[in-house]
């Protein structure tokens, strides 16, 4: 019953966001092209068809889980698309951008179910957990490889497989958090044990600390070697995150912000393109016309959306560099306003607070661990680039989950989706098999 | 972990509420900013007119070639497509495009030919603008000692353009325009703040014609006596305008031409003899000779006899003693003579008489850079300064200052302040005439009488100033042959003397129409004397402008013309028109010449020095 319910709700939600996206895809094609979009009902065949095959899947292979995570997945999903189908054609964006954007999502669909197929228990995760990390190391490393490596922005977090570019790093950071995860839950009572202090801070054995100075160490070589700052920062902070939790030592927490500072400003003082960062974030308006352009025009684009925005097809979010990727943002905020900026906003704290729920409720350490994990990586990804366009952060290239233009970043956010969605099935199957015990035993 | 996300998310919110609703204004304002460009419309620079309307100098259609270096792509096949076009160096042109920021001159106020075919190559970041340039129909040295010049961004330097810049310039409006992010103007985009008011037109006393002629019979005469330089004007007597003011001078190349100083005005000389005829209007006007009071002139006058200060005067060319009236002292410009008369006058009066004429005082034309001459005080004078002062050395005026003086004399003693600005004309035809001073009264008409007479004497035949004379009219004149101080002596290191030849005059003598003044620096050979470097070109000058000026001849010209009156004036009036008709002939051909030599130098013109 507990499963008909939720999935029921899941059912009305994803139909809800499909007609929100179907209603934004109508008004960005008024907007911009003043038609209705010829394709209109075949769009929505596909949209609910889509949908509701991810929706069916997840009725059958994982019924008990939590109903909101895919209907917002979907809507964050649907509305990149909306504007990526909005921006194709105006200047500076090239190619089907909206054909391979559904392809991929499709792919990602097919991903989250294969997903739910083939990972039936998350427990069965933490075994593999080294292999899994070698493998995301190796993803991670991948694009310094020469001949399927590829410098594109300026950051080296590409590589070529015959016609297809992927992000590797994208399928790392999942792998990354199954490996901390499994690393966490097998050491973190040695990582618990205080042994020397410095001030009013107790430290674990400096043997124990070894991981921390690792993980601490990668995410600059990932800076350095690859110029991804956004990805050294979301495994930094992963890592930071699921070490705290595990432990439950705030001290941890001290030590990393304080490595972390260190060799921020370490390679702020090193490394050009750290530098370059910083200053643009600071004043954007003295380079207006190179490197800070990026971040003045989405500064325009969000101040002439205003409120209720300029209305969809009806702004100039195309002057951005990359809008229809990173910066999609900055389209959304000109187009849909702050309403729909903070909409967004929300789906992603609504997302995050089901996974925080998820990992509350699931049984396992590693289960709850990796719940966080996943959960942290959607919110520092989502914090980390719109806090960058919106100037709270130094702007780091990274995508904005569900929403921006790539097929990696969708496969593997799908993947995460349905770890997350098993994980969910699974902590709460647990608790209607004790309710279902415990009501005979009564 | 829930109240980090909801603070990142807050945080977020909050941020994002900041630049969408409480303060988009900055940003939308900085946008403004980056894209709102203000732009000066220049206005029309006023044309400066003759006496009769015709153009001195005017701003033409020229167009500027500028780079926004940004947009240059390829700097060196820029340059290379441009080089020829606009004929500066391809290096240049590569310099100006690669340079840093939005903005470099390629060549300036090009013609609209050139600018079109510069369009025409379509090139990236290479565009134009208007930007007018000053001109002189007539040709580009014409009149320029009295017009000046501008600097090419139209702002007046020099002469009238300096002068009346302020007038002339008129008032910039501002034109508000958007700017695309590749620095051209967006269409529909801009909108004029304040229209542009032009300038006004100053009108001058100057007769274009008169000022050609005199101009052009200058450069021959300059050539002819191979003199370093010369000065003309001529004025209306009666009302005191200008008619014609010329400089020219023979540059570093050995070529004479018109030169940017106005020295009648600028340049203070020793006049020599001409301003005899001030000294003896000082005597008359004191009452202390008369015309005809004879006296014996002698060969030398030696002063302070026997002390360290003595000094010998004599008359060149002259053996013997004379019994001689201020008549014949004139005519033959004796320095003796009027020593002796001077010594009656007295330092006081001597240094009275030639204030009032005006020597040493400004001629109230405020024309830019120019000089008051020199008259010391007489208690700085010497025992050699009235005898020296007396026949034109020892003191300095500028020529229009000795015009001014013999004006005076020829307006029967009144002194009418010059001329040289009529008024100025505003672009709607309202016309604001120039200040007229008051004429004053320096010698009596009875004084003014006896010294016209006097120098009538001096161009008659068997004066030193025959060549002066000129058919059908009586001509006032005097020749001057001053001494040129070379490093503070009469005499350069080889032991010569360098002269300042000029002849002063007014005509006709009975009712004085036009007087001139012709000084001639320096003429070489046996020309080296007012009465032949300075009063044939003054003869010339004098007919073509009575001629121009239509004024019919005053006296029978010849006394063996047995024909009736009638027959005479229609012989003379076709000999007038005859004449007048060659002389327009010659002048357009003169005009076609400079304008077509002006064209060729055309390119280099705006480079020149003021020479």
């Amino acid at each position: 019953m507990m499963s008909r319910v939720r999935r029921t709700t899941e059912l009305g939600l994803i139909i809800l966001g499909a007609l929100i996206v179907v209603a934004a895809y109508t008004l960005a094609s008024l907007g911009s092209d003043a038609v209705i979009p010829a394709n209109l009902l075949p769009f929505l065949g596909i949209v609910l068809g889509l949908l509701l095959f991810a929706h069916l899947a997840t009725r059958r292979l994982a019924p008990f889980a939590d109903g909101l995570l895919l209907p917002l997945a979907a809507l964050l999903n649907g509305i990149g698309y909306v504007m990526i189908a909005r921006l194709a054609g105006e200047r500076g964006v090239s190619g089907d951008l909206p054909g391979l954007q559904a392809t991929w999502t499709a792919l990602g669909i097919a991903a989250y179910v294969g997903t739910l197929l083939f990972v039936p228990r998350v427990r069965d995760l933490q075994r593999y957990r080294y292999s899994i990390g070698v493998v995301g190391i190796v993803l991670l490393l991948l694009p310094l490889f020469p001949i399927i490596g590829r410098n594109i922005f300026g950051a080296r977090i590409w590589i070529s497989i015959g016609p297809v570019n992927l992000q590797p790093g994208e399928f790392a950071k999942i792998a990354l958090a199954i490996f901390f995860a499994g690393y966490l839950v097998e050491k973190r009572d040695l990582l618990r044990v205080a042994t020397w202090r410095i001030g009013p801070l107790w430290l674990p054995e400096p043997k124990h600390l070894g991981p921390v100075v690792v993980a601490w160490g990668f995410s600059l070589v990932v800076m350095v070697f690859e110029r991804d700052l956004g990805s050294s920062l979301l495994f930094f902070a992963l890592f930071v995150v699921l070490i705290w939790i595990a432990t439950e030592r705030i001290s941890y927490l001290i030590i990393s912000l304080v490595l972390f500072t260190g060799g921020a400003v370490a390679a702020w003082s090193t490394f050009g393109h750290v530098k370059t960062r910083v200053n643009i974030w600071r004043n954007p308006w003295d380079s207006y016309l190179g490197e800070g352009r990026q971040l003045t025009e989405s500064s325009f684009a969000l101040a002439d959306g205003g409120l209720t925005g300029t209305g969809l097809g009806l702004g100039t979010p195309e002057r951005i560099d990359v809008v229809e990727s990173d910066f999609i943002f900055a389209a959304i905020g000109e187009e849909l306003g702050l309403l729909g900026g903070t909409a967004v906003i929300l789906c992603y704290l609504l997302f995050a607070g089901s996974g925080l729920r998820i990992a509350v409720r699931a049984e396992g350490a590693f289960e709850k661990l990796l719940a966080v994990g996943l959960t942290t990586l959607m919110a520092v990804q989502a914090f980390v680039i719109i806090g960058g366009i919106i100037r709270i952060v130094p702007l780091t290239g990274i995508t904005l989950p569900f929403v921006s233009y790539g097929g990696s970043s969708l496969l593997s956010n799908y993947v995460l989706l349905a770890l997350l969605v098993r994980t969910s099935h699974e902590a709460e199957t647990r608790t209607v098999q004790s309710t279902a015990h415990a009501v005979p035993a009564a | 972990m829930v109240v980090v996300l909801v603070l990142g998310a807050v945080g977020l919110g909050y941020k994002l509420a900041d630049i969408q609703l409480m303060h988009p204004d900055r940003y939308i304002a900085y946008g403004e900013s980056q894209r709102l460009r203000d732009q000066v419309l220049p206005a029309d620079r006023g044309p400066i007119l003759d006496r009769n309307g015709l153009v001195l100098s005017v701003s033409d259609a020229r167009q500027t070639i500028y780079t926004n270096p940004r947009l240059v792509a390829d700097p060196r096949a820029t340059a290379v497509a441009l080089s020829p076009v606009l004929s500066v160096n391809v290096d240049e042109l590569e310099a100006q495009l690669s340079r840093d920021g939005h903005f470099a001159y390629l060549k300036r106020q090009v013609d609209d030919e050139t600018a079109a075919a510069v369009e025409a190559l379509e090139l990236d970041g290479v565009f134009s603008i208007d930007e007018p340039r000053r001109s002189n129909p007539v040709g580009h040295e014409f009149a320029r000692s009295v017009i000046g010049r501008t600097d090419v961004d139209n702002v007046g330097i020099s002469g009238i353009e300096g002068m009346y810049d302020e007038v002339l310039t008129g008032t910039p409006g501002e034109l508000a325009f958007e700017q695309a992010i590749t620095g051209e103007a967006i269409p529909t985009g801009e909108y004029v703040l304040q229209p542009a008011v032009a300038g006004d037109s100053v009108q001058l006393t100057l007769d274009q014609t008169l000022q050609f002629e005199t101009e052009r019979q200058l450069l021959e005469q300059i050539d002819a006596t191979c003199s370093n330089s010369g000065v003309v004007v001529i004025q209306e007597t009666k009302t005191g305008e200008i008619l014609a003011m010329a400089t020219a001078a023979r540059g570093d190349d050995g070529r004479v031409r018109v030169v940017g100083e106005n020295r009648a005005l600028t340049w203070s000389y020793e006049p020599g003899s001409i301003a005899k005829p001030l000294t003896f209007a000082g005597v008359f006007e004191a009452g202390l000779g008369e015309v005809n009071e004879y006296q014996d002139v002698p060969v030398e006058l030696t002063m302070f006899a026997d002390s360290k200060y003595e000094k010998t005067f004599s008359d060149e060319h002259r053996w013997e003693s004379k019994w001689w009236s201020p008549v014949e002292i004139l005519r033959e410009s004796s320095n003796v003579g009027t020593i002796l008369w001077a010594q009656r006058l007295g330092e006081d009066r001597l240094h009275g008489t030639l204030s009032d004429f005006g020597i040493g005082q400004p001629t109230g034309l405020d024309f830019p850079g120019e000089s008051n001459g020199s008259l010391t005080p007489t208690d700085e004078w010497s025992g050699t300064s009235l005898p020296t002062i007396a026949f034109g050395q020892g003191f300095a005026a500028t020529p229009m200052q000795m015009v001014q003086a013999y004006s005076t004399i020829a307006n029967g003693g009144m002194s009418v302040p010059p001329r040289l600005v009529q008024g100025t004309l505003s672009a709607s035809g309202e016309f604001s005439p120039a200040p007229i001073g008051e004429p004053h009264r320096v010698i009596s008409a009875e004084t003014a009488e006896k010294v016209t007479g006097m120098l009538t004497a001096v161009v008659e035949d068997g004066g030193t100033g025959t060549y002066a004379q000129i058919h059908g009219y009586r001509t006032a004149g005097k020749t001057g042959t001053a001494w040129k101080p070379v490093n503070g002596s009469y005499r350069d290191e080889a032991g010569n003397r360098h002269i300042i030849a000029s002849f002063a005059g007014f005509l006709p003598a009975d009712d004085p129409l036009i007087t001139i003044l012709v000084v001639m620096d320096d003429p070489c050979g046996d020309l080296d004397t007012g009465g032949r470097a300075a009063a044939p070109l003054f003869a010339e000058l004098s007919r073509y402008t009575l001629l121009h000026l239509r004024v019919p001849p005053t006296v029978e010209t010849s006394a063996t013309d047995q024909n009736g009156e009638k027959a005479r004036t229609a012989e003379e009036i076709e000999a007038e028109a005859r004449e007048q008709a060659d002389a327009d002939a010659a002048l357009e051909a003169a005009l076609a010449e400079r304008a077509a030599e002006e064209g060729s130098t055309d390119g280099g013109s705006v480079e020149d020095g003021d020479g």
